[in-house]
């Protein structure tokens, strides 16, 4: 099962690979909004780990653009506290969970269980 | 045929039934909620129902009515009794027929289920989580509304949500299975009446109320009419500046005519806001009567002072913390029935909700005869937590504890209900109080009952200010948050560390520039300080002029909430400028007004550091001279003092400082330095020895920090009379040797104390017992031996309690007891204290701390130094009664208890 991993930081995006690899799932990376769009495009992963603040695109439009060209895309906003005005949009615009970044890693595992399901029903 | 389906004639008759019906509603439910029913009144009020109904031909309705009048029929039943079936029949045909009279607006707003979302404590972002189940329970059943709106949920933090939901699409089972999706939902309730008044929109169109001569104008028309006077004076303030210079008598008869009235008619407008609190009181009875319900428990609810008026603004944020307190009654206070018949109290629990208006203030009351609070296992919870130390959690008075109940936060929240059940939430209800600038208080009886009591403001909408200037702006302080105000000049200002600073009854208080806060580009002069007391907050604050109390009109500020959270809304002033309303709170920075215990760089000193601060004068010789700062109360300008005949030759005369008779002394002439010539330019007003006294100085300098160790006695050698009169040097590193005046000295050669009223003791177990006094002025050593001498004890006098602790240190037999003056050179007797407190053999000794300084502080810091007691000089009767006492007391564990509580 894949994972999009939308982070404009390169260590942001390490550490959740590396949780996610270990976790069982397969990984691929997105560093701005607009690769993370095309990223979908082209891979159709499970689920999109998105994160909030990128440049070209941010993660709420990125979110945007996803879902309605796939209304049943599984979006989680990865996002810092204090971005509640911002998840809210990225939940109008389709998004359908969050975490909170510093995240624990259960939280994140849990969303993706709970969303695309745990990593072994491929 | 039902209501909705009725042809009416008119609006007038509609509005009419559902007037009438409305009231003959409450009628019955209040009255089956009473424990005795007015049975008269009830069986009327079903019967009408039933009547009316009847003429517009509600089958279904009637049907109800009939029933319930069946129920309430006494005649010819000599054994009708009112039973509990018969109260829950009233009740629910009292929400079947509210039912169907909502019924009727259906196609404008649906009748709602209303829901109560708790949110987890821990969850990060609430308003994502409400928002996500509006939209989850909106798909399922469209027309659902959230409160907070959804359009809201971006900037909400609340933990409790609601949701109305559209009657008949979803069952309580559908909308659990919607919500269990929802992640960090704590809890989701149904409430029980779907057309409780909680639901505005139904209850607004269902109703319209129309007495004689009233008509109802929403709120937000109110809002406008305000809105629009505010703009009205706005413009009269700039006809009057674009007039200015053609201003003739007519133009400004005209222009105070239209300034008067708008005024007057903001006035009117504002009143018209205000409420009796009955519209929010008349929800509980049947509030509380379904919780208990729930919990199995007999529960009644009375009110009164129902009639007191309160800004609608205000009333309709009480709500929710209100609700709150009461469930809280019910759940946690109220025993169960059994318990309740064990203790021998009546099964049927009692709250009281009170309110009343006093010193411009509303005042809510809910008492319940519940189980009290147990202080002890507060306390022992405090400990477990870590909020207090085990010492701090004993000393703790029940205020101190409420507070903690009121402040600690969500996350202790299920531990405090563990062990009394207050905590859930009370946070919630100090925040609300905190925003809107009231005040909560609780008081708690073990085994008998609870009350909380609220102060809350009349209203939000206008607000009793001082105004200021700073730099180019007016700001504007709610009246209840300033303390004093004070001329610049006038107060004894210092700098603690780095920080400008003037002394309070506890501990410096920071002063901040307000000028500077908002703006440091802005030139602003700071010639006034304002000192401020809001909630925790206290700050002195510098300020450019005051423009006096006024009440202000205060319109939030929309959309700046993030940029400036300290700005709580904008006034207009009766001259049409505009006043910063300003939140104190949140404007000065963090960390002032906190006790920072914190080493080298606090700004508040430590008992125990050694240390103290001293305030540098001069006297006009080139010498520099100091007084410890705790001693002083106020520096102020020189000005003449009333002299008296025949008065002490180092006596100047008198002062009359805020309603005080000062004696002034003069420093110079003590000192002998009258040749000097000085000229006092400031009067330095110290209190000590349980006195007030004022001395002239020729120039004050600043506040230092020394250490006592850094303090020498002087050489004996130096037998003049300006060393006779000093007890110390500092060779501080900038300023050069600053010299210490003997005060106590000096105010013992003016004003000798009496010794009238000390008993002659002849308490054989106290002869010869061997007592040590440590104290740096020999007036003060010759006074302790005198009071002491009745006592026959072997008193030991020490100069200064570097030499006292050199003795102990020695192994000398230790003394039964020690008596410790607070300022003394090398070794002040804090310190000394709390080393004795630390030594093995030495702990066990008695510690009596003697001090000048006037305060409750002082006797705070003595315990932290875990000294015995502490006495302020000087009282001879209470001296010699506490050395006996400290002496005689079997153990020193217990003695340190008893006197503990006898300073408290």
């Amino acid at each position: 099962m894949t994972i999009l991993i939308a982070d404009d930081a390169a260590f942001m995006r390490m550490r959740l690979r590396k949780l996610l690899e270990e976790a069982g799932y397969q990984v691929v990376e997105a560093a701005n909004g607009q690769e993370a769009v095309e990223q979908y495009q082209a891979q159709h992963p499970a689920a999109v780990l998105m994160d909030i603040t990128m440049p070209e695109m941010d993660g709420v439009a990125a979110t945007r653009t996803i879902c309605q060209a796939d209304p049943k895309a599984r979006v989680i906003m990865v996002s810092a506290l204090g971005q509640q005005a911002m998840i809210v949009s990225a939940i109008q615009a389709g998004a359908k969970d969050f975490v909170v970044k510093p995240y624990e890693p259960e939280r994140v595992l849990g969303a993706l269980t709970k969303w695309a399901g745990p990593p072994t029903t491929d | 045929m039902r209501f909705s389906d009725v042809v009416w004639e008119s609006e007038d008759e509609r509005a009419l039934f559902l007037e009438e019906a409305w009231d003959l509603l409450a009628a019955l439910e209040e009255g089956a909620l009473q424990p005795d029913p007015p049975m008269d009144v009830m069986f009327r009020a079903a019967h009408t129902l039933k009547g009316s109904g009847g003429m517009l031909g509600l089958t279904e309705w009637v049907d109800e009515a009939h029933r319930l009048e069946d129920a309430m029929d006494r005649r010819g039943k000599p054994d009708w009794m009112w039973t509990s079936e018969i109260q829950q029949l009233v009740l629910t045909t009292v929400d079947a027929l509210r039912a169907e009279l909502e019924g009727r607006t259906r196609d404008e707003a649906p009748a709602l289920v209303g829901w109560r979302l708790a949110w987890d404590a821990g969850c990060a972002m609430p308003g994502v989580r409400q928002y996500q189940a509006w939209d989850a329970v909106n798909r399922a059943a469209p027309g659902t509304l959230s409160d907070p709106a959804p359009d809201q949920l971006a900037e909400w933090t609340g933990l409790e949500g609601h949701l109305w939901i559209p009657d008949g699409i979803l069952s309580e089972s559908d909308v659990q299975q919607i919500l269990s999706g929802i992640d960090d939902l704590a809890d989701a309730e149904r409430l029980g009446a779907p057309a409780a008044a909680k639901n505005p929109e139904v209850k607004d169109s269902a109703v319209p109320e129309r007495r004689e001569g009233m008509l109802r104008i929403g709120a937000d028309t109110l809002e406008s009419i305000l809105e629009g006077l505010g703009e009205l004076l706005l413009d009269h303030g700039q006809l009057e500046h674009l007039l200015a210079d053609r201003m003739d008598q007519k133009i400004r008869s005209v222009l105070d005519h239209l300034r008067r009235r708008a005024l007057d008619l903001q006035d009117v407008t504002l009143r018209a806001r205000m409420l009796p609190l009955d519209t929010l009181f008349r929800q509980y009875p049947r509030a509380v009567h379904d919780i208990a319900q729930k919990l199995q428990k007999s529960i009644q609810l009375r009110t009164s002072g129902g009639e007191t008026e309160l800004d609608r603004v205000v009333m309709d944020r009480l709500h929710e913390p209100l609700l709150h307190l009461l469930r809280n009654s019910c759940d946690h206070g109220i025993e169960t029935p059994e318990r309740r018949r064990a203790l021998g109290k009546p099964e049927t629990g009692t709250l009281q909700l009170r309110a009343y208006t006093a010193q411009g203030h509303v005042h809510v009351q809910l008492e319940d005869d519940g189980g009290g609070i147990d202080w002890q296992k507060v306390r022992r919870r405090a400990v477990s937590q870590g909020w207090m130390t085990e010492e701090e959690a004993g000393r703790a008075s029940e205020d101190q504890l409420a507070e903690l109940l009121f402040r600690s936060g969500v996350s202790t929240a299920d531990t405090i209900t563990e062990i009394s059940g207050r905590g859930v939430g009370l946070d919630a209800v100090q925040a609300f109080l905190d925003d809107i600038h009231g005040s909560i208080t609780v008081e708690s009886h073990l085994g008998r009952g609870t009350t909380f009591h609220l102060e809350l403001p009349m209203t939000m909408a206008i607000m009793s200010a001082l105004l200021v200037e700073a730099g180019p702006w007016t700001v504007g302080f709610p009246i209840a948050a300033v303390e004093h105000i004070e001329d610049m000049t006038q107060s004894l200002l210092g700098t603690v560390l780095g920080q400008k600073a003037v002394p309070d009854a506890d501990m410096p208080m920071p002063v901040y520039s307000l000028g500077e806060l908002l703006d440091p580009a802005e030139p602003h002069q700071d010639r006034y300080i304002i000192r401020i007391k809001d909630g925790r907050t206290q700050a002195a604050l510098a300020v450019d002029n005051v423009r006096g109390q006024q009440e202000v009109v205060v319109k939030p500020v929309e959309g700046l909430g993030q940029l400036t959270p300290w700005l709580s809304g904008l006034a207009l002033l009766g001259d049409g400028r505009v006043a910063l309303m300003v939140d104190a709170r949140r404007l000065v920075p963090a960390t002032s007004g906190e006790i920072v215990a914190s080493e080298e760089d606090s700004p508040v000193l430590r008992p125990g550091s050694n240390q103290m601060e001293l305030l540098v004068f001069g006297l006009g010789d080139g010498q520099r001279y100091g007084i410890n700062v705790y001693k002083t109360r106020e520096v102020l300008t020189a000005s003449p003092v009333t002299r008296v005949p025949g008065q002490h030759q180092w006596l100047d005369g008198f002062l009359h400082i805020r309603g005080q008779t000062v004696p002034v002394v003069n420093l110079h002439r003590a000192l002998g330095l009258s040749d000097v010539g000085g000229t006092p330019g400031f009067v330095l007003v110290a209190e000590f020895n349980r006195t007030v006294q004022a001395f002239p100085v020729d120039q004050v300098d600043r506040m230092v920090r020394v250490g006592w160790d850094e303090v020498e006695p002087l050489p004996a050698v130096l037998e003049n009379a300006t060393s006779r009169h000093l007890t110390g040097l500092v060779d501080h590193p900038a300023l050069g040797p600053i010299q210490l005046i003997d005060y106590e000295q000096l105010l013992a050669e003016v004003a000798p104390p009496l010794f009238d009223g000390v008993a002659e003791s002849s308490q054989p177990a106290l002869q010869g017992v061997s007592v040590w006094v440590a104290d740096d002025s020999k007036v003060a050593l010759q006074q302790i031996k005198r009071v002491l001498a009745p006592l026959a004890l072997d008193v030991r006098t020490f100069a200064n309690g570097e030499d006292l602790w050199h003795a102990l240190e020695a192994g000398e037999p230790l003394p039964r007891l020690v008596i410790l003056d607070v300022e003394m050179p090398r070794l002040d007797g804090y310190t000394l204290a709390s080393r004795m407190k630390a030594g093995r053999n030495t702990r066990h000794v008695p510690v009596l701390l003697h001090t000048s300084l006037s305060g409750h502080w002082h006797a705070d810091r003595a315990r932290q130094v875990e000294a015995d007691a502490i006495l302020t000089k000087f009282d001879p009767a209470l001296l010699s009664e506490t050395v006996a006492g400290l002496i005689l007391q079997p153990s020193p564990a217990q003695s340190k208890t008893t006197h503990e509580e006898g300073l408290a």
